[in-house]
């Protein structure tokens, strides 16, 4: 009797797995010769997608809720001061997505539509500085974002932050007082320097056991340079923005190869589909330096033979239209996440791009309701990959990002995409004392200037298209130059 | 042979000399401030004690490019501020390190619980040096707590006697 249980227990078993395994071959379409694939083709039915749409709504919502950890969009670094020790996380540490995942939690409470705003002005010209000291989270966006695309992120239309402050770039997150179970976000209006507090009822518990705990011996400890005063001129060549923030132990990093992963003629039918373009007999020709060159649905499409891909519609309004591929029919003008989000997924047409990419800036046409251009760059276990692409083509602007994709009311208009993989060969340790990095940039920058202002120093790839292997460099960003300077971790 | 011997002793004594001069020496009096007041400056507090909770601690200054920079402690037996050596790969260095291009410097120094009194000496040349003295108190982290659980000890007392 139990023997005929197991049998009938692997019977179930096989017969499941057959079915499985047949839904990957069937539903998979690099797997279908000549470009067919019947299943697949279902998968883009309009009425298919409404009811996976409203599926996944379900599940989305059954879950913790949108966090700027679930978005394309996240932070470069996430900065915690454990009070003796500072620790700055990137994509990839396991602490990165917990600190981040609390702090969007305490956020998305703040920014809820209704929300009693509790604010207070500061006054005090070194608050931000002293707020900093403090046991926190501390995240800085790079650029300013309009505060309702930051509550758009987190999946709130409306924010009643929005009618405090209309632009922000840094935030800090600490615990309130003992007495009450707030916490506070003081937040740096970017339009004018001014710090305001914002008190928020939330159950800290969390956040207060991520500040309180054990760091793990092998965190790298930081400093702002205000903490050092590297920020103030005395006998030094060299004076940093306050907020540069300086690494005090060896980190580790990794060498990297970059490739072009357009091979071959399936990926480029893969291209083709993303952009809705014809794969049989499809109208091209092909440049001198094999370029191809396609044009249809009033638009023009090349595929050049380093990994660039450059979309351009012939009139706006013509192009690709990404709303109804996203959300049906309906005409209303796509909101900005809305916008972002088919972004993305025509990017992930193109290339798989989780975890890799990232939302650099986001520019909003006043004039035009729905039109954002949004400017993404690659990162590679949590360090930057800095675009550098100089073309002696005049016909090509030379590229400073990865992908540039310009949405107006959900029709595309314009995209760039330097396609790239990059993988991991090598690790290594840097441990170049933060003096002699600061010895190397003087060195290089100029020694005729009685001193250089040092604006931003971190640890990324630059992407030039011409090397294949890629090591870690510090990327130093001088007051008044607009070009990075490059400083490899072992020149002293 | 008397000639040979006094030739060996001079070419030793003249081939010293540098040696003697350019390494700081191993030990510092108290009272030795220096014969110059310009060649770093610390920007860590000299005038009064610094309070931490951290177990090291990072002096930072800025100075002339050139200048080699020592670490001293003081030692409490011998009364004098002695060099702080560390060891890297089975060798041991003292702690010290020449001011570069930028001018700046910064140096992490660990600290015993108590006391820890610091003397950093700045030197240019054979004959020009400065001294700068640094002292920080390492206090008990449990410190904290102690001073934590007061005031809430003393919370609770009020709100009790409001009630």
């Amino acid at each position: 009797m139990k023997k005929d249980k197991v049998k009938t227990l692997i019977l179930i078993l096989l017969v499941a797995n057959s079915i499985f395994l047949t839904t990957q071959i069937w539903m998979d379409k690099k797997l279908w010769s000549a470009d067919y694939n019947f299943f697949a083709k279902w998968g883009e039915n309009s009425i298919v997608q409404a009811i996976t749409k409203k599926l996944s709504w379900v599940v989305r919502n059954g879950e913790a809720g949108a966090s700027f950890v679930n978005q394309t969009y996240y932070p470069q670094k996430v900065v915690v001061n454990y009070g003796n020790f500072r620790a700055a996380y990137v994509n990839g540490d396991e602490l990165y997505t917990q600190s981040l995942d609390e702090f969007s939690r305490a956020l998305k409470a703040l920014l809820r539509e209704d929300q009693v705003v509790r604010y207070q002005k500061i006054e005090a010209e070194d608050a931000w500085l002293n707020i900093l000291k403090l046991k926190s989270i501390y995240i800085d966006l790079k650029v300013p974002y309009k505060t309702k695309f930051i509550g758009q992120f987190l999946g709130i239309k409306n924010t009643p932050l929005s009618n405090y402050i209309k632009e922000i770039k840094e935030f800090i997150l600490v615990p309130g007082d003992s007495a009450s179970n707030d916490v506070t976000f003081y937040i740096k209006d970017f339009n004018d320097g001014s710090v305001a507090k914002f008190d928020v009822t939330y159950d800290r518990t969390q956040l207060m056991n991520l500040l309180n705990r054990e760091i793990p011996a092998s965190t790298v400890d930081h400093k702002f340079s205000f903490e050092l005063e590297f920020d103030k001129k005395k006998a030094n060549k060299i004076v940093l923005d306050s907020q540069v923030l300086l690494p005090f132990n060896k980190q580790k990093a990794e060498v990297i190869k970059s490739t072009n992963p357009i091979q071959d003629d399936h990926n480029v039918k893969n291209i083709l589909r993303a952009f809705k373009y014809s794969t049989n007999n499809p109208r091209k020709y092909i440049e001198t330096d094999n370029t191809l060159v396609y044009i249809e649905n009033y638009s023009t499409l090349k595929i050049h033979p380093d990994g660039l891909i450059e979309y351009d519609a012939i009139e706006e309004g013509k192009g690709l239209r990404l709303y109804s591929d996203s959300y049906g029919n309906d005409p209303a003008t796509p909101s900005f996440q809305e916008s972002l989000n088919m972004a993305v997924k025509l990017i992930n047409k193109i290339q798989d791009t989780t975890g890799k990419l990232h939302l650099s800036s986001v520019a909003e046409d006043p004039d035009k309701p729905g039109s954002y251009k949004f400017v993404f760059n690659y990162y590679h276990n949590g360090l930057p990959i800095t675009m550098n692409l100089i073309s002696d083509d005049k016909d090509i602007l030379s590229l400073k990002y990865a992908v540039k994709v310009e949405v107006v009311n959900g029709t595309l208009k314009s995209y760039r995409h330097y396609v790239r993989d990059y993988e991991s060969i090598k690790p290594i340790t840097v441990d170049m004392p933060v003096p002699n990095v600061l010895d190397a940039i003087y060195k290089i920058a100029n020694a005729n200037a009685p001193y250089i202002n040092v604006k931003d120093l971190h640890l990324s790839y630059e992407e030039d298209g011409q090397e294949e292997i890629l090591q870690p460099q510090w990327h130093v960003r001088l007051k008044g130059v607009d070009n990075l300077l490059m400083i490899p971790v072992d020149k002293k | 042979m008397f000639k040979r011997l006094l030739q060996i002793f001079i070419i030793t004594f003249i081939l010293s000399i540098p040696a003697v001069v350019m390494a700081a020496p191993d030990e510092m009096s108290t009272d030795d401030k220096g014969n110059a007041t310009d060649l770093i400056i610390l920007n860590n507090a000299v005038d009064e004690e610094i309070t931490t909770f951290e177990e090291n601690y990072i002096l930072s200054g800025s100075g002339q490019e050139g200048v080699a920079v020592t670490l001293y402690v003081y030692n409490s037996e011998s009364d004098k501020y002695q060099k702080v050596f560390i060891t890297e790969e089975d060798i041991k260095k003292p702690v010290e390190w020449e001011i570069g291009a930028s001018g700046l410097f910064a140096q992490q120094v660990d600290l015993k619980k108590g006391k820890n009194a610091f003397a950093l000496r700045a030197e240019l040349d054979e004959e020009t040096y400065q001294v700068i003295k640094i002292d920080i108190k390492r206090q008990n982290k449990d410190f904290i707590t102690k001073i934590k659980d007061l005031k809430i000890g003393i919370g609770n007392v009020l709100d009790t006697l409001m009630k």
